[in-house]
């Protein structure tokens, strides 16, 4: 049973052990290379070995033969000798640089009894419940607080116009404005389309195709324009806003324009919101004249009528009351967007993988505010008879 | 399968020859030759913009030369096979300069990255191997499994070392170190350094600019400057015969003057 051997592994380079009885000490010879690279083997070898059980004698365990060894080795030969017996079981023969190895790894070895921290699967799901029930709460409020924020730098700065960056409000009407106008005039003259030719198809069973254009003009005027570009707006520039901020909030410079004694919300926060309360009302009008330039293509197209007719029409349909209704949700929607992305730029923590997540919560958040708003909007001003 | 080749004195780890660099119209190296002998830890030295980082990754193969050969244990990096590139990788470890740790794994998963490319290990084993290497770093054991934003900047390093070693690497590239620890930390991972070295016997190639770092730890010292490596020899031949101003103003300086007396 001593002379149980590793089978088929006794060429020199390859991990081998002999265990035999000398003279009262079992001596298990260990030879060849103890490498990560072979470890399937020693684990094996060392597997077959387990069923030495010494008793009473003494265990040698001999490096002599042994080739090179790394750590994976090294803590394999130390766990053997450990599971042998930690008193009686011995290096013997052990070259220098295998000995303050094999020291080291003893060293650092209890360590791995470690047990990794345990986890709470209930617990856990109770608490991000919590989470996501109260991040609403938590949210509103921190989006609240920020509003005041920009209000009194707001003040500050009514009080002392100096103070207002004209510079960067006129490029950052620029960025969210300008920039804008290709996307969503393209997006709107499109949908435009599509919303007189679905109204005409429906209301051709009643013989009232030609309602479809007092359709198109009502919910254009009131909703499809702001809605449509406020979403291409949160998605642009709200996004844009929180990786400009978050990205400065990243390398400390907002730490930085602190300790020169500059408000960051004087500086980066209000010519954005400023800048977006100016620009997206002037991109909901080009996207109601969008949408109703998309509606009188598709109504000579589908419909056959003139333009000339398609105007009169909308003309006796439409009143000026409808764009007012629209325009006046643009300059809400605008400083929703615009705190949304600051206020998630601000909230960026040190790691650039933060700032990405920013950037996705903020476009979320900012559209799903965007609807939100609307809505309320709605309801309010039928209730009130416009 | 004799993965790590034999171990004699006199071998070359690296050899660059005639490395020539540019950046556009900028020459960062010219006709640079530099020898890294096996089993010792060569620290790089050199001011600021000499290229010490572009040296470090032309050699790593992260970035191109126009001219010139470098040879890994004894391959030339630019004529392998990906096959061959690849086991050439698992014989070095990076440390780079702010650990450079995955962010969505904790320490433990990231010690496993290179296990788990590699090597075709139970999970229990590489859970051993892996908490093996993070006390071998002197990282305490709770650290394993905490992601690397909980860590402070010195066991980040030490948590990217671990990494380095996962596999017992022939050679190990350090970029900088002890830049940003404070002295005592910086003269731990400087014992750390040497300590891991004489045990596993690896190759250090060290980019520093620490004085402390160059007298605690390094065999040897390569100076760069001129788009040349200078002065290549022991931190105090550098001291007794700096032979460039450069080497001069960095080693014969006051700090340098006080740290090369007391070690």
């Amino acid at each position: 049973m001593l002379n149980h051997a590793a089978k088929g592994f006794d060429q020199v380079l390859y991990p081998a052990c002999r265990a035999t009885l000398e003279g009262g000490v079992v001596r298990v010879v260990v030879s060849g290379d103890w490498t990560l690279a072979v470890l399937g083997k020693i684990r094996d070898i060392v597997d077959d070995l387990g069923a030495v059980k010494p008793g009473v004698q003494p265990v040698e365990i001999d490096l002599g033969q042994l080739q090179i060894l790394d750590t994976a080795g090294a803590l394999a030969l130390v766990s053997l000798r450990n599971s042998i017996d930690g008193k009686t079981a011995t290096f013997v023969n052990e070259r220098s640089e295998h000995r303050i190895l094999l020291d080291e790894v003893a060293r650092a070895a209890p360590a791995t009894a470690e047990a990794p921290p345990r986890r709470r699967p209930l617990a856990e799901m109770a608490g991000w419940f919590l989470t996501a029930a109260t991040a609403i709460g938590r949210d509103a409020i921190r989006l609240t607080t920020f509003l005041g924020e920009t209000a009194a730098a707001m003040a500050r700065v009514i009080v002392r116009p100096a103070k207002f960056r004209g510079t960067s409000f006129i490029h950052q009407i620029q960025q969210t404005g300008l920039t804008a106008v290709p996307i969503i005039a393209l997006v709107c003259f499109l949908i435009g389309g599509v919303i007189l030719q679905q109204g005409a198809r429906q209301l051709r069973g009643f013989g009232a195709e030609s309602l479809s254009i007092d359709m198109l003009g009502i919910l254009t005027l009131r909703e499809v324009g702001i809605i449509l570009a406020a979403v291409m707006v949160a998605g642009r520039s709200a996004s844009a806003f929180t990786a400009q901020i978050g990205t400065m909030k990243m390398r400390e410079e907002i730490d930085a324009m602190r300790t020169l004694g500059i408000d960051p919300i004087e500086t980066l926060v209000l010519p954005r919101i400023l800048a977006l309360i100016v620009a997206l009302p002037l991109l909901v009008f080009v996207a109601d004249m969008m949408c109703l330039a998309g509606g009188a293509l598709m109504a000579k197209l589908y419909l056959s009528l003139d333009l000339p007719i398609y105007l009169q029409r909308l003309n006796s349909a439409v009143q000026v009351k409808h764009l007012y209704v629209g325009l006046i949700k643009a300059p809400f929607a605008a400083l929703v967007i615009g705190l949304v992305g600051c206020l998630e730029g601000m909230s960026v923590q040190g790691s650039a993988e933060s700032v990405g997540t920013q950037v996705t919560t903020a476009v979320v958040k900012a559209i799903f505010l965007v609807l939100v708003l609307d809505a309320v909007f709605a309801i309010f001003l039928s209730a009130s008879g416009f | 399968m004799n993965e790590t080749p034999p171990r004699t004195q006199h071998d070359y780890a690296i050899r660059v020859r005639g490395l020539t660099k540019r950046f556009g119209r900028q020459v960062i190296f010219e006709n640079l030759d530099l020898d890294v002998m096996r089993g010792e830890i060569l620290g790089i030295a050199g001011g600021s913009g000499t290229g010490k980082s572009v040296l470090l990754r032309s050699i790593l193969g992260l970035l191109t030369f126009e001219a010139g050969t470098v040879e890994v244990l004894g391959k030339n990096f630019q004529t392998l096979s990906s096959q061959e590139r690849i086991a050439i990788e698992r014989h070095w470890g990076v440390l780079f300069q702010d650990g450079a740790l995955f962010s969505s794994l904790n320490v433990l998963q990231n010690v496993q990255v290179p296990m788990r490319e590699h090597l075709d290990l139970p999970q229990k084993v590489m859970d051993e191997l892996a908490l093996l290497k993070i006390a071998m770093v002197g990282l305490p054991a709770n650290a394993a499994y905490k992601p690397p934003s909980e860590l402070s900047g010195g066991m980040r390093k030490r948590a990217g070392l671990a990494r380095a070693l996962a596999l017992d690497p022939g050679i190990l590239f350090l970029d900088e170190p002890t830049s940003g620890l404070d002295p005592i930390a910086a003269a731990a991972f400087d014992r750390l350094i040497r300590n891991l070295q004489q045990t596993l016997g690896f190759t250090v190639y060290m980019i520093t600019h620490d004085l402390d770092s160059i007298f605690a730890v390094c065999d040897r010292v390569a100076v760069l400057a001129d788009k040349h490596v200078v002065r290549v020899g022991q931190p105090m031949d550098l001291v007794r015969d700096p032979g460039h101003p450069w080497v001069r103003e960095y080693f014969c300086g006051e700090r340098g003057r006080v740290i090369a007396r007391t070690s």
